[in-house]
């Protein structure tokens, strides 16, 4: 969990300037690149969190971040008329629960999976999801999803939503990534960890294995819903498109682009991806972001096994 | 009953394309650890260039020939630069097929573009053959199931028949040991990759065949393989049949009973069985 040395000077004045960006970057900067990567980097902070502290790689994590979205859409005011309307509070905090009983059932089916058993059927997970959301027209409104979702109070005034929008997404990023780095230090992390290197022995130890890795998936499931709800908010709407595969590989690309091994590698990776998505029609061409993608997916994983910031803690040794 | 015996056949044709894709995924990963992510890509590939010559050729047998080697050839190529040099990190070499899948589907959209390929197989295969008791039933789909019976049964005799399928059984068992007892182990790998890589073009040339090639179902036929191997268990050819088989039939009776929910019966059978046997019905534990 260490941080490369550079990382840990540079952090405070970091933090600081994203927290002042909508005053320095142009809001295409703010709302448009850097929200939407940190929203997309908390769902990413719940795989490396898995896999950085337990060693197993789920393929449904965005399944688990649309389940809250889903939940939020539906307690909310919203076009498509479906659902009952709640107040923001309580429709995020259903949204929560959602996600994290979605996360603890998953953890549940999968207790005795691991590896690259665990990975596909976390993979079968998501692509049943996906495909019952998109078949269920009562609840769910198949392939249309739930559309003009009604934001709460303090983000409906249309003059001050970009600027109140980021601090949220940010300040929510910020939040979650301190909890998992203090996480880290605590016994439950501890134990994570242990898990991590050698159940066996664990087990010999007297802990129930079983139980914590569905604490672990319980505990991404609710990283996972806080990034689906702020997703949701920040689009306004959540469709069958939100949790695809290619949603839930491009999650996966994030967390191995940016460092599995690290939490700030889920940032790094989404914001990486981000820039990829946004400035690939004017490297490349707009329809072959796949391809730039796939390559640097591909270059990445098979020069770094940490992705960025295995780069990174290179570069910064030397 | 007209409707169940339908459905039944429609199944067990399904079932005999999806044996086609799982066999090679499921000795693959019983053999070398690899979860082949990109196996889906591979049976668009073979469906693809199969497509290709047989309309260059006008020919559907040069095609099926043409897909499978086409994608024996790209999975000999996968093995050899991408995973040979990762070979014991078997959740790094799974992410690298999954890069490999994305930039693969990207290269095939590109050059084929988003429309639906149809093929032309010859007369004698198109349209429908009378089966006794029955009635009229659509031809290409009974073929469909004599091809999974000869690359099973292929495959049965080259792993039961030959010195090379005793080298790879016992490799599925215990690879340090065979590579202890002199066994080249790495050209095994490549063998054995090659032999998947094969069935999944093939598969791709007689499944385009019955239904139709287009993006995309390269991700739905590695999600049926991964379903396969997880009901039938990992590394065992009649636990990818069973599975196969297992995984149609209910498929089919979902379509045909209550068709808005079908893949969530496939995904209750998963779930049953895992329930039960963790490994699947064939894994060993």
């Amino acid at each position: 969990m260490r941080l490369p040395s550079l990382t840990k000077h540079a952090a405070v004045p970091i933090c600081l300037l994203l927290a002042l960006a909508p005053w320095i970057l142009p809001e295409f900067w703010t709302l448009n690149i850097l929200a939407r990567a940190f929203a997309l980097g908390i769902v990413a902070l719940s795989l490396t969190f898995l896999v950085s502290f337990c060693g197993m790689v789920s393929l449904c994590q965005m399944t688990i971040a649309g389940a809250a979205g889903y939940t939020l859409a539906l307690f909310s005011l919203n076009a498509a008329g479906l659902g009952v309307a709640l107040t923001w509070p309580v429709a995020a905090t259903c949204a929560l629960i959602a996600s994290t009983a979605f996360g603890a059932a998953v953890g549940w089916v999968s207790y005795r999976s691991s590896e690259v058993y665990l990975l596909m059927l976390t993979l079968a997970i998501a692509v049943c999801a996906l495909f019952f959301v998109q078949q269920n027209m009562e609840i769910f409104n198949g392939f249309d999803g739930i559309s003009g979702v009604v934001l709460p109070g303090f983000l409906s005034d249309p003059s001050t939503r970009p600027h109140r929008i980021y601090w949220l997404i940010y300040g929510s990023s910020a939040a979650v990534f301190a909890a998992v780095i203090y996480l880290g230090y605590t016994p439950l992390g501890m134990t994570l960890k242990a898990m991590r290197d050698n159940p066996r022995r664990l087990y010999a130890l007297g802990y129930n294995v079983r139980t914590y890795r569905i604490i672990a998936f319980t505990i991404a499931g609710a990283i996972a819903g806080l990034g689906g709800i702020l997703t949701t908010w920040y689009n306004a709407q959540i469709s069958p498109g939100t949790i695809d595969v290619s949603a839930n590989v491009a999650i996966l690309v994030m967390c191995v682009l940016g460092g599995q091994k690290q939490p700030l590698g889920a940032f790094l990776g989404a914001l990486l991806y981000i820039l990829l998505d946004v400035f690939s029609p004017e490297l490349f061409s707009r329809e072959r972001f796949n391809l730039l993608l796939g390559t640097s997916f591909l270059l990445v994983l098979y020069f770094s096994p940490n992705g960025l910031m295995g780069f990174c803690s290179r570069w910064t040794r030397r | 009953m007209k409707l169940l015996f339908h459905v039944f056949l429609n199944g067990l044709t399904l079932g005999c394309i999806y044996f086609m894709v799982a066999c090679g995924f499921s000795l693959i990963f019983g053999l070398l650890r690899t979860v082949n992510l990109a196996h889906g890509s591979l049976y668009l590939v073979g469906a693809y260039v199969g497509h290709d010559i047989s309309v260059r050729t006008s020919n559907w047998f040069m095609g099926l020939i043409g897909g499978a080697l086409a994608a024996g050839l790209l999975g000999a190529l996968m093995q050899l630069v991408l995973l040979r040099k990762t070979e014991g990190d078997s959740l790094r070499q799974a992410l690298l097929t999954v890069g490999f899948s994305i930039l693969v589907a990207d290269l095939l959209l590109w050059n084929y573009g988003p429309t639906t390929y149809q093929f032309d197989p010859p007369e004698y295969l198109v349209g429908t053959t009378v089966l006794p008791g029955f009635g009229p039933y659509s031809t290409i789909r009974l073929v469909a199931v004599g091809f999974a019976i000869l690359v099973g049964v292929a495959l049965w005799l080259i792993l039961n028949r030959t010195k090379l399928g005793i080298a790879v059984r016992a490799g599925v068992d215990d690879r340090v040991m065979l590579s202890a007892l002199g066994f080249d182990v790495r050209s095994l790998y490549l063998i054995i990759f090659v032999l998947g890589s094969l069935a999944s073009g093939l598969a791709g040339v007689v499944g385009g065949s019955v239904f139709s090639v287009a993006p995309g179902e390269d991700s739905r036929f590695l999600l049926s393989s991964l379903v396969v191997v997880i009901i039938g268990g990992m590394g065992s050819l009649p636990g990818a049949a069973v599975g196969a088989l297992l995984v149609g039939f209910s498929e089919q009776i979902g379509l045909a009973y209550f068709p808005n929910y079908a893949v969530t019966v496939t995904f209750a059978l998963m779930v049953a069985v895992l329930a039960i046997r963790p490994n699947g019905l064939f894994g060993r534990v």
